[in-house]
């Protein structure tokens, strides 16, 4: 596939280089918000949005902003589009809103963005960027609707609300409480594990070593040093 | 209550029963990236404490005094400048002024920026228009628990790393299951405070 | 050295200028579409819980802050209003009140109480309870229970027995203490809301 076409850049973030299951970034909000499939999709799809509009305007203002002030300035960026779109979701969507309360405007730190502005659109043309933070945004929805999904499931025996499994199923309570979400995703990372499907937590070097925590060291020594010329 | 009892309690409960990492998912990524070793799990909790009590009282200041009521809608963004900034000065200051405690906390400061705990503290108690005082107590509360739960794991995680651990749970998933394990246990201070 | 400083300076700036522009510019569109929705939200569970009521107004002489919710601790009335018919008599009150020590924070219900102090709905508008188990106080089942109890709430396991009992929420017993609590916060209001109007002067000249 050639690369930095839209397609190609669906195809990266949503299966290749999927934020959640191969980069494992972002995980406050991936484990926080996934008590129920609904809450995934919702958390999921304000991400996008942020992703996808702060990876074209930085790509747009990559010539413009100067090297050493760009985390500030993609921090600007990046928060303006939080506030909006939780601006919008406070007026249209208010259930989704509540539900999600103050991880909202935790969207802000969210690896994942600061990452692909970064990584990405700091980088490439508007038009990639854009696609590139579209598929990552997409990505990042899939894999916490799934993960939503299977806890909701687990936990209380349904699916966005519809009672999926058999009366005689004994909801797992912890699976929606704060421990099934960490056990969960250790599951999931250790079938990952088994399978040698590529992920953060096998291909440590080529990745970010399973956390933001590396992924932003790096940046931050980029910063550093232009810091110190 | 009495002063000292509220304090207490305040503390207790930011601390212990609402732990940061453990139930609510907080400064997630530094407890999973940075617990590696105690002894660098101290000074991230360390620094971390720093970090949240200043912007905390930092923000509460700036929100009562410039945005109030009109600018609310400008939080988020000027929040998270203040707590870049704040991390950049106290860097600086450090490496001038006090070069040893640099030397100890340095490295974590600019990991600091991106953690979600400080600004998830310093918006929630401005969502929950606390006072001055309740801001104090809840953020060094929730520092403190940060401090414990990333200690906690550190000290774990350098035993199991010496157990034999199937396959393909090494790395990241025993990890995961561990905290799973604390998260749990933490849940057993629910219900110490109040009814 | 100074150049580039001043350059950088100012392209932050530019860039945040920018964005503060925009952010209130859209703070502009939607703070109106806002205030609106939640007024919205708040009518229309007020509606709920007091159906024979046609508008809601706001008791004069009555601040927020002024009601006496001693001893339930960490109960706050959000918002206390007259339920009027078409004519204008009072018939009611509706309070929306919310108690911060749910299992997840905090849980906001509205209530609508008689001048009779009798409830005649309870809705939860917003809480964070556990999905599955703190989150059925939102069921119909259990928020009908409330209906029509005079006095303390009181939440009970295995059946209720008197009629100001309600069952509890099978393993969530934080949850269903916040809301007995929220819904007594809001009793405490209405009873001293409507003890006004029975004392034959509307919105209350004492309390």
């Amino acid at each position: 596939m050639k690369e930095n076409t839209p397609v190609e850049r669906l195809y990266n973030g949503i299966l290749k280089e999927n934020p959640t299951f191969v980069l494992m970034l972002g995980m406050c909000p991936t484990l926080a918000v996934t008590t129920s499939a609904i809450n995934g999709v919702g958390m999921g799809l304000s991400t996008c949005a942020v992703l996808m509009m702060s990876n074209l305007i930085i790509s747009i203002l990559r010539k413009f902003i100067p090297d050493k002030v760009r985390m500030p300035a993609y921090i600007v960026v990046v928060a303006s589009f939080v506030t909006i779109v939780e601006m919008l979701m406070q007026a249209y969507v208010r259930s989704v809103y509540t539900a999600l309360g103050l991880y909202i405007p935790l969207i802000v730190v969210n690896c994942i963005i600061l990452g692909r502005a970064e990584s990405y659109a700091s980088k490439n043309k508007p038009l990639a960027s854009f696609f590139d933070g579209l598929g990552m945004g997409l990505g990042f929805t899939l894999a916490l609707t799934v993960i939503g999904a299977v806890r909701e499931l687990l936990g209380s025996g349904e699916i966005f609300g519809f009672h999926i499994m058999p009366e005689s199923f004994e909801p797992v309570s912890i699976m929606v409480m704060a421990p099934g979400a960490f056990f969960v995703l250790a599951i999931l990372t250790a079938l990952q594990n088994k399978f040698k499907a590529p992920s953060a937590t096998n291909h440590g070097d080529k990745f970010c070593e399973g956390n933001c925590a590396s992924c932003m060291d790096k940046s931050c020594k980029i910063m550093e040093r232009s810091e110190n010329k | 209550m009495s002063f000292f009892s509220t304090l207490f309690l305040g503390i207790i409960s930011a601390a212990l029963v609402n732990n940061v990492v453990l139930s609510r998912f907080l400064g997630l990524c530094p407890f999973l990236g940075v617990s590696k070793k105690t002894s660098t799990a101290v000074g991230m909790g360390t620094a971390v404490i720093a970090v949240i009590t200043l912007s905390s009282a930092i923000t509460y200041v700036i929100d009562h005094v410039i945005l109030r009521e009109n600018l609310r809608y400008l939080r988020t963004i000027v929040f998270i400048l203040i707590i870049a900034a704040l991390v950049q000065t106290v860097e600086i200051i450090l490496k001038k002024k006090i070069p040893s405690l640099y030397k100890a906390l340095g490295v974590y400061l600019p990991l600091i920026t991106t953690n979600c705990a400080v600004l998830g503290v310093a918006i929630d108690s401005a969502q929950k228009s606390y006072t001055f005082a309740e801001t104090m107590i809840y953020s060094v509360g929730t520092a403190v628990g940060f401090l414990i739960a990333i200690v906690l794991m550190s000290g774990i995680r350098e035993r199991i790393e010496h157990n034999d651990i199937p396959e393909s749970f090494k790395g990241m998933p025993i990890v995961l299951v561990t905290a799973g394990l604390m998260a749990i246990a933490f849940f057993g201070f629910k219900g110490t405070i109040g009814g | 050295m100074m150049k580039t400083i001043i350059k950088d300076t100012l392209a932050l700036v530019i860039i945040t200028v920018v964005a503060g522009l925009c952010l209130s510019t859209v703070h502009e569109l939607t703070a109106e579409k806002i205030s609106a929705a939640e007024a919205d939200e708040r009518t229309r569970s007020y509606r709920e819980v007091f159906p024979e009521a046609s508008d809601f107004i706001s008791p004069d002489g009555f601040g927020v802050s002024d009601y006496d919710l001693s001893p339930l601790d960490g109960v706050t009335v959000g918002e206390a209003l007259y339920a009027v018919d078409g004519e204008g008599n009072i018939l009611g009150c509706v309070i929306s009140s919310t108690s911060a020590n749910g299992y997840g924070g905090n849980i906001t219900l509205s209530v609508g109480v008689d001048t009779s102090t009798t409830v005649t709905g309870m809705t939860v508008t917003s809480m964070s309870e556990s999905p599955g188990f703190g989150s059925h106080c939102q069921d119909e089942e259990f928020q009908e229970q409330f209906k029509g109890i005079t006095g303390e709430v009181k939440y009970v396991s295995g059946g209720k027995s008197a009629p100001n009992e309600i069952d509890m929420i099978s393993g969530a017993t934080f949850t269903s203490s916040a809301v007995t609590e929220a819904v007594n916060g809001a009793l405490k209001t209405a009873d001293e809301l409507c003890s006004a109007v029975a004392g034959g002067s509307e919105g209350g000249e004492q309390r």
